[in-house]
């Protein structure tokens, strides 16, 4: 099974650097800014699937969101990743979280991941509004740091077990419409009335 | 014109002239030492100190332009020693010449012959760029001085094609600045600004300098954060950009020209331009290049908003690709990463992109960049296809045996021209600088290529790319729009219940209504959201500030917004309200 994962979020939050950590296990302290759109994969096991990850990294500046739906059309997965010291880059996940649903519509699996923790005495982004957005668009939360490796494996583990099950799920149905053994599906389905309530209720998320 | 070299070259300058008279090695030229000249001049006058401190200068080894070697052995391409005695041509130089003396000797004499020249004609004979945009009506008066100067008997012509001819051949190092500084047009452009009376690169520094800084330290000006941000992530490993010094005058000039030019204001991929100039040229003349470069020699839109421009300049390779390599291109429609309709998008986009947008640094290697740097900042965007198509030639080989986009990803990011650090296995042996450009030119299989031809190419595509850009985001505005709708619908049929609820109650009709509206505007857009801000709050609803207002389509928020001014919230307003209408000013200024 071949799953395709982007890797998405504001310039400078650590997309490269949670790739070349996860994929690679190596870490630069100077990483140069990434314009061009690249992958690397990885094999990964869930339950007794073992699927290809295809992880793709790209720019993160908003103007490069042109070439993006080429870049995640097909996407089984997004990370959704910013920087806890930086709140702004908090702000691009939302963001995204309403282009993927504009563009991909409610099939993308995703997780959110709040890299650079290792640098928490500089927290911008406060954890509860972290987590009670993560919650309203049914997405998984994570720590991460990619600089001490932490919370990386976690994170993507998290992520292929939802899009291993999604496409299961969707193998299944197509093959005669049985449901997975045990039941309940772990399918995330993001409920953009959540959180369109949060924002304009809110006076504006942004 | 038919041709691209219209008045100036038929039948005498041809394409494939000559690249191989002179051989000239980057690396060769180590005469001066490693640490620019240029990055030390200072631009305090910015005002633009940095926050940060200086970085620890390492002990690695560093080749000519800073970079990091220990890794990377100098390539093929950029040897470390003057190649031996072996003339170019096979036997032109004396023996005691090496081949880079030889080079120098032939542009310092073709410099001395430009230095006697007229402004007007200096440009002529340098910048052949503008030859083939001034081909296009709204320049017609220059183009018809630059045909009359340029009959094949002139003078200019001469010197014009020895010009050309020298470029293709490469420019010894400490001559480049020179070089780059007359053919890119930016010296006139300086001077232009001069006159004209335009903010010069002084001016602007003075400009930022009296905006103050921000609560960062940051300068007061719109683009300071998002230069901030790439700022230590360029050339992170060069020497130059490891220093204060250096990282200031890569600021201070992307910052200056985010305040020349506030369309474009800064585009990630600038920072490598910018920073690539620092390397070869003084902060002032690099900002003038950098603007020459955007606003002259590429096409327009590369780096604005929906990157157009660029996008557009993709399918342009392929059409290209169709006419010049055409089994390759069948292939790709076969295997699916070329559309059957050039129309469409190409898959490839996200990849090449960046190759335009960089300027092949990055994706080549420094010596062949700064090789088609020569090239492009004379003869203009036409090199950028000659070098994409060439690319896609050295390799296509490997391309024909790839069965999927994945295939051809993994060839794109590793094979004799381009090295991503990204890709996985054996580095092959890189193609030396020389060959690239020499296959650039290469008549036998790129023939002739007319930039009237690529450019009508070039101006369907741009329409092709604007227009997905706005159906895009209309799209995104109608899925805005759904979301709002059925927002406001369960709001209203909440709102209708528990009116229902008061009526049961007993309540007061009349005030029950007023009520409900007070409670349905606030459930939309908080009040202090008058109109002048309905763009930003748009904006913000709509989930990015990429994606144009169109704030008319948003019947419901706008009956909500004319209530708060105090229009009756039955009328669904026009575009454009009456001139009698109390919002109409404001609808305006919106607009």
């Amino acid at each position: 099974m071949r799953l395709k994962v982007v890797l998405l979020g504001e310039g400078r939050v650590g997309k490269t650097s949670i790739l070349f950590r996860y994929i690679r296990n190596e870490f630069q302290e100077k990483q140069q800014s990434t314009l061009q759109a690249s992958y690397m994969d990885k094999k990964i096991k869930v339950g007794t699937t073992t699927a290809q990850l295809s992880v793709w990294d790209t720019a993160g500046q908003e103007r490069f969101h042109a070439l993006g739906p080429i870049y995640y059309r097909d996407a089984d997965g997004a990370l959704l990743v910013y920087d806890i010291t930086d709140s702004e880059s908090f702000t691009k996940v939302r963001k995204w979280v309403k282009e993927l649903r504009k563009i991909v519509g409610g099939d993308i699996n995703i997780v959110i991941a709040g890299n650079k923790i290792d640098l928490e005495r500089n927290r911008q982004v406060e954890e509860k509004e972290v987590l009670e957005y993560a919650k309203s668009v049914g997405a998984t939360h994570f720590y991460t740091s990619a600089k001490q490796n932490l919370g990386l494996e976690e994170c993507f583990t998290d992520l292929a077990t939802k899009m291993v099950q999604q496409n299961l799920t969707k193998l299944q149905g197509l093959a005669g419409g049985f449901q997975p053994k045990g039941g309940k599906s772990k399918l995330v389905v993001v409920d953009d009335t959540g959180e369109g309530k949060k924002s304009s209720g809110g006076g504006g998320c942004c | 014109m038919e041709d691209e070299e219209g008045g100036v070259e038929k039948g005498k300058m041809t394409e494939e002239m000559n690249v191989k008279e002179g051989h000239f090695h980057e690396e060769g030229n180590l005469s001066q030492s490693s640490s620019s000249p240029w990055l030390s001049s200072s631009t305090r006058a910015a005002g633009l100190s940095s926050t940060r401190s200086t970085r620890k200068h390492s002990v690695t080894p560093r080749d000519a332009y800073g970079f990091d070697t220990s890794s990377n052995p100098p390539s093929p391409s950029s040897p470390s020693s003057p190649s031996p005695k072996k003339g170019p041509m096979g036997g032109f130089l004396s023996p005691s010449e090496t081949p880079e003396q030889h080079l120098r000797q032939k542009w310092t004499k073709l410099l001395g012959k430009l230095e006697k020249l007229s402004p007007a004609d200096l440009l002529i004979v340098t910048c052949r760029w503008r030859t083939s945009l001034e081909s296009k009506s709204h320049h017609s008066l220059t183009l018809k001085s630059v045909q009359s100067k340029l009959n094949l008997s002139s003078p200019l012509t001469t010197l014009s094609l020895k010009f050309t001819k020298r470029i293709r051949s490469g420019i010894p190092r400490d001559m480049r600045e020179q070089v780059w500084w007359l053919c890119s047009g930016a010296s006139s452009k300086s001077q232009l600004a001069e006159e004209k009376g335009e903010l010069t690169y002084k001016g602007i520094l003075k400009f930022i300098e009296e905006s103050g800084k921000d609560e960062n330290g940051l300068a007061n000006v719109q683009v300071a954060m998002e230069v901030e941000k790439d700022l230590h992530r360029t050339f992170p490993n060069n020497s130059h950009f490891e220093a204060e010094e250096g990282l200031s005058s890569l600021r201070t000039i992307l910052v200056a020209y985010g305040v020349r030019n506030t369309t474009v204001g800064y585009c990630q991929s600038m920072n490598f331009l910018a920073a690539f100039l620092l390397l070869n040229m003084e902060p002032e003349r690099a900002f003038w290049v950098l603007a020459a470069i955007i606003e002259d020699i590429l096409p327009a839109d590369y780096y604005t908003k929906h990157m157009v421009g660029s996008r557009a300049d993709q399918r342009v390779l392929l059409g290209c690709l169709k006419w010049k390599l055409p089994s390759l291109h069948k292939h790709f429609v076969k295997i699916g990463v070329a559309p059957e309709n050039g129309n469409d998008v190409p898959l490839l986009e996200p990849l090449t992109c960046t190759w335009y947008l960089c300027i092949f640094i990055n994706s080549l290697q420094l010596g062949s960049s700064l090789r088609v740097w020569d090239c492009f900042l004379h003869e203009g965007r036409k090199v950028l296809l000659r070098v994409g198509l060439s690319i896609l030639k050295s390799c296509s080989p490997e391309l024909m045996k790839c069965e999927d986009l994945i295939g051809v990803y993994e060839v794109l990011r590793n094979n004799r021209c381009v090295v991503s650090h990204m890709a996985d296995g054996p580095k092959p042996k890189m193609m030396p600088a020389e060959e690239l450009i020499k296959l650039a030119y290469d008549k036998s299989w790129i023939g002739s290529f007319p930039h009237d031809k690529i450019d009508a190419m070039r101006e369907e595509h741009q329409a092709n790319v604007a227009e997905e850009a706005r159906v895009m985001e209309v799209r995104r505005e109608e899925r805005e729009k759904e979301r709002l709708e059925r927002e406001e619908q369960r709001r209203l049929k909440k709102i209708e219940e528990e009116k229902k609820k008061k009526e049961e109650e007993g309540g007061e009709r009349g005030e029950v209504k007023e009520t409900t509206r007070e409670t349905e505007e606030n459930l939309l857009e908080p009040p202090s959201l008058l109109f002048p801000s309905l763009s930003i709050s748009s904006q913000q609803s709509l989930g990015s500030d990429a994606e144009a207002e169109l704030p008319s389509k948003f019947t419901s928020k706008r009956n909500s917004l004319m209530m708060l001014v105090g229009a009756p919230l039955e009328i669904t307003p026009p575009p454009v309200p009456p001139a009698s209408s109390p919002t109409g000013n404001l609808k305006k200024e919106e607009d």
